[in-house]
């Protein structure tokens, strides 16, 4: 038997290789920091990282403990941060907990060496704060847009994914900002504003339950308390009043730095905040920082009296003492907030470059005793880390994790003080006002295992799901970026994992029971995705663009619009293969926009005058096997959103005319023509109850409130059901309820 | 500041070898020394030399070629694994790879490097012999034993 050894090589192609640039990049830059560096260390590490994997911490502390790291400084341990992954079932974000292994630069999901990964459908985390020791994260949730009415909540989970407590931020309605641990973890704080008057206040709450102290109550410190950060000791806190933020007018107001006892004891002032009201002479102090020997805070301010706004990074000493200015730049708002290095050595701020472009922003990093700037780093250097925001640095001194936002999405970047290229570690980071990610210590999260990152649609509502091959969930998003309805079918696997787009960008109409959908593809036809990643591409000719699939109502058939290139449409209904359709009635009666009988034996279309409300537009019921039309009716204006009651009594469609606009119903023989009494404006989707005795849309008031309204069709009663967010459409009915 | 100045200049040339030849080095690797953490290893550290060694280096590629299987070379022998079985086995080998990288741990290091090069690399002999430190004249003695000694493991394999 004769061997052919060269194809049996080739196999080797199947082996999965690692990434190991940023790696490399980390020996490179380990290597340019001087002659420690050891090869057999790293070849070390790398063997027992195979044979003890998901210990990384202690070897990274074995590495570091050789000499590579600054005296007094400790090991660099994971880098941890909070990323949006996908669309949840309620149509808000799904929010990961990521983390990325300082020795391998892999980022995956989190994952605890004895727990289960953190609940994946952890909706739209706000403002995420790890615990110093990596353990907790703190987040506020999404408040569904409520705004002051609503009473927002703290939650805390563990990083091994349990639940760990909810903290009610406030009894009465209220805003909280700036969620912050202490630095030993026992305590959070966080600054609530009152819908009553606006009035803020500090509230501090020990993690573990009991007594919340409130600090800084009924105007004590100041208004719009803002920039919450903890002393190094935990015993002191910092912040400012911010109600300086606009630059002309007469609505300045002092801004100040202010430092409070943790236990509510003493508020003391540090810096004048002056009071100005004709813009003189007045200055805005912000953005406080503490050294880490917690003797000083370095702060900016913003001169607002001269001629050319400038801003400068100050010091002063924690007890109020010695104010001394480091450097400024006379560009207006051009230095960001500071932030020390670990050993208090050097201040990093970012400065924003010429016209405050934000994609121009560096990061200097500036000498706290005289100002001088000694370096200045560039993020831009990789275009995903452009427009550098809230600095972190690495508990060794030697990097900064910056979020970026060079485009619509909030990128995590690592950036080095050495000038190794800036890494990419994350897109679309959900980053909290001081920082989008941290460092906890090594071995306090393993991110060993889980699904590598993805990028994912970040605004959106889910239209329906559609089930497909076990461990995985496919479903429909429609999004509104700009208003424009965009969407598309979206898959994830039944753990979290693996978001991405499935199939066509598209908004599907789905099937009953939303086990299928179907896509306008323009010029190329209708796509039909079936259960378990079947697909059908209906193309009846070529000369058309095809549009607006409807399925019938059991799922069998699919007509669609197919309007010609010299613009009359026309209606076409596939067999109930779902394949071979053919054209019911004629393509100079220009119908368009079909929607099906329950029984699925007619279609009802309606004849457009392409939007002039004193022209004539008419409905037609089209039988669907022969193409027969029966005129329903004929109206001037505009009719639209035709949709058939399901019992088949009734069809509801809207109908615009110059001077008036509403819902309408009319019975299938044209009998019956009746108005549907709503508010200002029923602009939103309609849907009928399963039962078809109620009609369901979204509709503004008079003084353009948006509500869910229902219209009893026995009658004509309408009510409203629900207060709703402008914008609010899609209304469904969830199958088998009242 | 100079060793970042000389990552910044080295690093396009070296990532685009990376880019271009990393994953081949790293199967080349795993094939050489049956381990895929050594693999790893040998290939990061052969581009992270050529990082920080920057416009030292003329052909980047035939550099962390030659570097990556010094590396690996040395591992090997400090670990002392020159035994007959292959210390660890990729875990997404296929039942094939596995057949052929256990033959390829009953060969002498030398055969095995002359092997892999010539045939999953497609390097002739005169490229493998610089790759290897070595005569081509040697490799080609190399290769001979090595596809002789691999037909008959296999075929023995292949009649079980």
């Amino acid at each position: 038997m004769t061997t052919d050894l060269d194809p049996r090589f080739r196999r080797a192609d199947g082996l999965s290789a690692p990434d190991l640039w940023p790696d490399i990049q980390h020996r490179a830059e380990g290597a340019a920091r001087g002659p420690g560096f050891d090869r057999r260390r790293w070849l070390t590490i790398a063997v027992a990282a195979a044979i003890a994997a998901g210990a990384f911490g202690g070897l990274w502390l074995a590495f570091n403990g050789s000499g590579h790291t600054a005296a007094g400084l400790h090991a660099n341990g994971p880098i941890v941060f909070a990323k949006n992954v996908g669309i949840g079932p309620d149509g808000l974000a799904i929010t990961q907990l990521w983390a990325r292994d300082p020795v391998t630069g892999r980022t995956a999901q989190v994952r605890a060496t004895m727990g289960s990964p953190v609940d994946p459908l952890t909706t739209s985390i706000v403002d995420p704060a790890w615990s110093p020791d990596g353990s907790k994260v703190a987040f506020r949730r999404v408040d569904q847009g409520q705004g002051f009415r609503g009473q927002p909540t703290i939650t805390v989970v563990r990083t091994d994914g349990t639940f760990d407590r909810t903290v009610l931020a406030c009894t009465f309605a209220c805003q909280v900002f700036d969620l912050t641990w202490s630095p030993d973890g026992s305590h959070l704080a966080w600054i609530e504003v009152s819908a009553h008057g606006g009035r803020s206040a500090i509230r501090v709450e020990k993690v573990d339950g009991g007594p919340v102290i409130t600090i800084c109550q009924n105007g004590v410190c100041g208004t719009d308390l803002a920039q919450l950060t903890w002393a190094p000791d935990g015993a002191r806190l910092a912040f400012s009043n911010q109600s300086v933020v606009l630059a002309e007018g007469p609505q300045i107001q002092q801004s100040s730095i202010w430092v409070v006892a943790a236990d509510g004891s003493s508020q003391q002032r540090l810096t004048p905040g002056n009071m100005c009201h004709l813009a003189w002479f007045c200055t805005a102090d912000s953005s406080p920082a503490w050294s880490p020997d917690g003797r000083s805070i370095a702060f900016l301010r913003w001169d607002l009296g001269s001629m050319i706004q400038s801003e400068t990074l100050m010091r002063i000493d924690a007890n109020g003492s010695r104010e001394r200015a480091l450097v400024g730049c006379r560009q207006g708002s051009c230095l960001g907030a500071p932030v020390w290095s670990p050993d208090g050595s050097s201040l990093a701020s970012i400065i924003l470059g010429a016209k405050w472009d934000p994609k121009v922003g560096s990061i200097a990093l500036i000498d706290p005793a005289s100002g001088a700037v000694t370096h200045r780093l560039h993020p831009a250097e990789n275009g995903g880390c452009a427009g550098p925001f809230s600095p972190v640095w690495s508990p060794d001194g030697k990097q900064l994790l910056v979020a970026a936002h060079p485009w619509h999405a909030t990128n995590l970047c690592v950036v080095s003080v050495n000038g190794v290229r800036p890494i990419l570690v994350a897109h679309d980071v959900v980053s909290a006002p001081s920082q989008a990610g941290t460092w906890v210590p090594p071995g306090a999260i393993d991110p060993a295992t889980g699904p590598a990152p993805s990028l994912a649609p970040r605004v959106g509502s889910l239209v329906a799901r559609l089930p497909l091959p076990p461990g995985k969930v496919v479903f429909g998003v429609r999004r509104m970026p700009g208003g424009h309805p965009r969407g598309g079918i979206y898959q994830v696997q039944s753990d979290g994992s693996g978001f991405g787009r499935y199939f066509s960008p598209c908004v599907p109409a789905f099937s009953p029971g939303a086990t299928g959908s179907a896509c306008g593809r323009g010029s190329t036809g209708i796509e039909i995705v079936l259960p378990y990643e079947r697909v059908l591409h209906v193309q009846p000719g070529r000369g058309y663009y095809f549009g607006s699939p409807v399925w019938s109502s059991v799922g069998d058939r699919i007509a669609f619009t197919a309007r010609a290139f010299s613009g009359r449409a026309s209606i076409w209904v596939t067999n109930g293969a779902l394949r071979d359709p053919v054209r019911v009635g004629q393509l100079a009666q220009d119908e368009t926009d079909p929607t099906w009988s329950p029984d699925g034996t007619q279609i009802a279309a309606r004849r457009p005058n392409h939007g002039r409300t004193d022209g004539q537009s008419e409905i037609d019921v089209i039988a669907a096997a022969t193409g027969d039309k029966t005129p329903v009716l004929q109206v001037t204006g505009v009719v639209s959103d035709l949709a058939w009651s399901p019992d088949g009594q009734w069809i509801v469609f809207r109908w615009d005319t110059a001077t008036a606009s509403g819902i309408w119903l009319v019975h299938p023989d044209g009998t019956g023509l009746r108005y549907v009494p709503t508010p200002t404006s029923a602009s939103g989707q309609m849907a009928w109850s399963p039962d078809s005795q109620y009609l369901v849309f979204g509709a503004d008031d008079a003084n353009l409130h948006r509500g869910l309204y229902a219209a009893r069709i026995s009658d004509g009663a309408t009510a409203l059901i629900a207060r709703a967010q402008p914008g609010v459409d899609g209304v469904t009915w969830i199958p088998g309820s009242s | 500041m100079d060793g970042a100045a000389t990552l910044t200049t080295a690093r396009d040339p070296v990532e685009r070898a990376y880019r271009a030849q990393g994953e081949r080095l790293w199967r080349a690797l795993v094939l050489f020394s049956g381990d895929r953490e050594i693999a790893s290893d040998a290939v990061a550290e052969a581009f992270a030399q050529a990082l920080r060694r920057g416009t030292e280096i003329r052909d980047v590629e035939a550099w962390v070629w030659r570097t990556g299987f010094a590396v690996a070379r040395g591992e090997l022998k400090r670990r002392g694994t020159l035994s007959p079985e292959i210390p660890d086995l990729p875990q997404d080998a296929q039942p094939d790879m596995i057949d052929l990288l256990r033959a390829l741990g009953r060969l002498s290091p030398k055969q095995r490097g002359a092997a892999v090069l010539h045939h999953y690399a497609g390097y002739s002999n005169r490229e493998t012999a610089q790759i290897l430190g070595t005569t081509a004249a040697a490799v080609g003695v190399h290769l001979e034993r090595a596809r002789a000694r691999l037909r008959e493991l296999l075929e023995d394999h292949d009649d079980d």
